[in-house]
């Protein structure tokens, strides 16, 4: 009994020294496993820190991508994208908001470019932000435009934006505004104005730049419309402030619109009139200034419209140079002004030379050479240039182009001689065939005085330089009496006859102008109407 | 080899044969460990070959009926301890068609150092499948112990039958005819006997 006891016993004591072995080892391991957990979670929680730092990044990036999306990089003010979603939101407020208005300036730094040229780039950055801050301010302090709690959901903080180079956008929402909407908007034009005269640097100097606005103000009872349309209407308002001598507040008007509905009717007709033929020369004569003889024209361009009516370049010539169709009007004008020219000399009509007006742009162009017409049909071709197109120092390429239309035998007339800073070497350098004295020594000649005199020594230093003088201009007989005294050799002008059709000038070129006879007596009705836009 | 396999083993022993045949068990296999076996830990294969050798000679039976008789507790454990998964099983040919695809993924999860053996399912119609059995350790009882008491939980007969192969066994398991606790056939347990080392 003692020895199964004992035996039992034994046992039970091996068996609870196993488990208290077992339980010994757990608790190791355990404490190992404890320990590597404990490595993992720190190096997790670095991990998790680097995550959420990573995660703060990405979002401030993403933050200030979505900034500079809709934020001028330089001022910080909103950018032409943010500028559209204002006026979408102004839509929007616009049509519930019975006596509301909004108001837009267009505001253009007058003299940024010559500071930007004296200050280099970091300064005229540094004035364009002193800029913005003005408007900022000016935006910030208009009590007219500040939305108040009260005003519920229909209302619209003001917002200023750069819409690129020197050029920014003061826009606001003024509720309930009455009839004083177009007075408001004006008088914060005016602050526009008055804070943009004189801006500072930031080593404390002052610069005066001034700044021109245009301002359109719209009424619900006057849908919004096409948002490029409202800055298109603004942009025409500076326009004209800036015609009207900078520094000014214009509010697109009646007038206005109808220049601008005016231009959009050429936008939308000039191509096809040009494709169809629909601008074509008109000719004024040139004449002996002895024999009064017609011994050339001047080709002008004229647009015959659908209606009839005929349109002088002044009328069209802006809008096309906007569409960029300035090359294709001088081609129209030379090429039809040569085929009347060969067709009036086929009917044994001899008309020794005619005359187009070339732009500085189609004087640049390299393809003007290639594409004159063949020789022989390009006999008598003068190539009419403004003065202020052949300055001093005429550049190399446009010397060569000289001489090579030389040789080709079209010759050079520069035209308006006086109105620029033409000197004698410039003559000499650019040897044109004939010179012609702008309207504006002709008007006050008399028959006595120094005008009369300074212009018996301009052509005689271009006769002496073998280079012919023409007159244009010429209005009275008086006028053709002392140019023809004074040595001029050809007179253009209404004494003799206005700019008239092919069809006009080929009856013309049959009757002649002989002795003191002027052919005005002879206009169509269409040639008076034209002359007289 | 996981701990848990020890421990689990030495409280079969001890269910089935008493603390008596355990501590004799452990004294006559002098395992390097002492027979101080924990959960957590690992020991070597060899020391539980050394154990079932051991018992063997002191119960009287056969090593792979041993190890059966085990792996069919094995299961009951398994399914207590474990019991999601087999939250999506309906029957035991369902069942063992998802040890290697889910069971033995989820172990790997819990316990990525386990060896566990590889059983390669192959469906033969909605009530048989085979299954081929891979391990680098001779248990191929344990695992057809371990059918044993899938088809015991289930309350299914299953007819078992398997044949050696290379590495392995290939198993066909088909609900049977027989009452809930089956037993493998003879051959299935001659092939699995061939896959132990004598100890």
């Amino acid at each position: 009994m003692a020895g199964v006891d004992s035996e039992a016993l034994a046992r039970a004591l091996r068996r609870a020294e196993r488990e208290r072995a077992a339980r010994r080892s757990a608790e190791s391991l355990l404490e190992e496993k404890s320990r590597a957990l404990f490595v993992v979670n720190t190096r997790l929680e670095k991990a998790n820190e680097a995550l959420v730092d990573a995660l703060a990044s990405a979002e401030t990036a993403t933050a200030l991508n979505r900034r500079l999306a809709q934020s001028d990089p330089l001022t910080g003010l909103a950018n032409r994208r943010r500028l559209f979603e204002w006026l979408e939101r102004a839509r929007s407020a616009f049509g519930g908001c019975g006596g509301c208005a909004i108001g837009l300036l267009h505001a253009d730094l007058d003299r940024f470019k010559n500071i930007n040229d004296a200050l280099g780039h970091l300064g005229g950055d540094a004035i364009l932000v002193a800029a913005a801050d003005a408007l900022r301010a000016v935006a910030d302090g208009a009590e007219a435009l500040r939305v108040s709690q009260a005003d519920g959901d229909c209302g619209l903080a003001p917002i200023v934006a750069r819409m690129g180079g020197d050029e920014f956008v003061v826009a606001g929402f003024l509720r309930d505004a009455g009839r004083d909407a177009s007075n408001v908007f004006a008088e914060l034009g005016e602050r526009v104005t008055r804070a943009l005269a004189r801006l500072a640097q930031p080593d404390g100097s002052e610069w005066a730049v001034g700044a021109s606005v245009g301002l359109v103000v719209r009424r619900p009872d006057a849908p919004l419309g096409d948002l490029d349309e409202l800055l298109g209407e603004a942009d025409l308002a500076l326009y004209r402030s800036k015609a009207r001598g900078r520094g000014v507040v214009t509010a697109f008007d009646e007038p206005l619109r109808m220049e601008a509905e005016r231009k959009r009717a050429i936008r939308a007709s000039l191509p096809g009139a040009l494709r169809a033929g629909g601008v074509a020369p008109y000719y004024q004569p040139q004449v002996d200034a002895r024999t009064h003889r017609i011994v050339g024209a001047e080709a002008l361009a004229r647009w015959r419209r659908e209606d009839g009516s005929v349109a002088p370049p002044a009328a069209f010539l802006e809008v096309a140079r906007e569409l960029g169709l300035l090359h294709e009007i001088d081609d129209a004008i030379c090429s039809a002004a040569l085929r009347d020219l060969n067709r009036w000399r086929a009917a044994g009509l001899d008309l020794p030379k005619v005359s187009v007006n070339v732009s500085a742009a189609r004087l640049a162009d390299p393809r003007l050479l290639s594409g004159l017409a063949p020789a022989e049909d390009r006999r008598g071709l003068c190539f009419e240039l403004l003065e202020t197109m052949l300055l001093d120092d005429v550049d190399e390429p446009t010397r060569e182009r000289l001489d090579a239309l030389d040789e080709a035998g079209v010759r050079i007339e520069i035209d308006d001689f006086g109105s620029g800073h033409a000197s004698i070497i410039g003559l000499m350098r650019i040897r044109p065939s004939r010179i012609k004295l702008d309207r504006g020594l002709v008007r006050p000649l008399r028959a006595r005085g120094a005008q009369r005199e300074v212009l018996r020594s301009i052509v005689e230093i271009a006769h002496a330089m073998g280079v012919h003088v023409t007159a244009e201009g010429v209005e009275t007989f008086e006028q053709a009496s002392i140019l023809r005294e004074i040595g001029v050799d050809i007179l253009q002008g209404y004494a003799f006859s206005p700019p008239v059709s092919a069809d006009r000038f080929e009856r013309l070129l049959r009757q002649g102008f002989g002795g003191d006879d002027f052919g005005g007596d002879d206009l169509d009705d269409d040639d008076v109407a034209v002359n007289a836009a | 080899m996981k701990g848990v396999v020890f421990c689990e083993f030495v409280d079969f022993v001890e269910e089935r044969f008493g603390y008596d045949v355990v501590d004799a068990m452990i004294i006559a296999a002098d395992p390097p460990s002492g027979g101080v076996y924990t959960a957590v830990g690992r020991y070597e294969f060899a020391e539980l070959a050394m154990l079932i050798g051991a018992l063997s000679t002191i119960v009287g039976r056969p090593g792979p009926d041993l190890i059966f008789a085990f792996g069919r507790r094995l299961f009951g454990r398994l399914v207590e301890t474990h019991p999601h998964f087999l939250e999506d099983a309906r029957d035991p040919i369902d069942f063992l068609e998802s040890v290697e695809g889910r069971i033995h993924v989820e172990v790997k999860k819990l316990y990525p150092d386990a060896e566990l053996p590889t059983l390669t399912p192959t469906r033969l119609g909605a009530n048989a499948i085979a299954l081929d059995y891979g391990s680098c350790r001779p248990l191929g009882a344990l695992c057809l112990g371990l059918i044993d008491g899938c088809a015991a939980f289930f309350g299914v007969p299953l007819d078992v039958e398997a044949e050696p192969r290379e590495g392995g066994l290939r198993i066909v398991v088909r609900r049977g005819s027989r009452t809930a606790t089956s037993a493998a056939s003879s051959a299935a347990m001659s092939a699995a006997s061939s896959t132990l080392v004598e100890v």
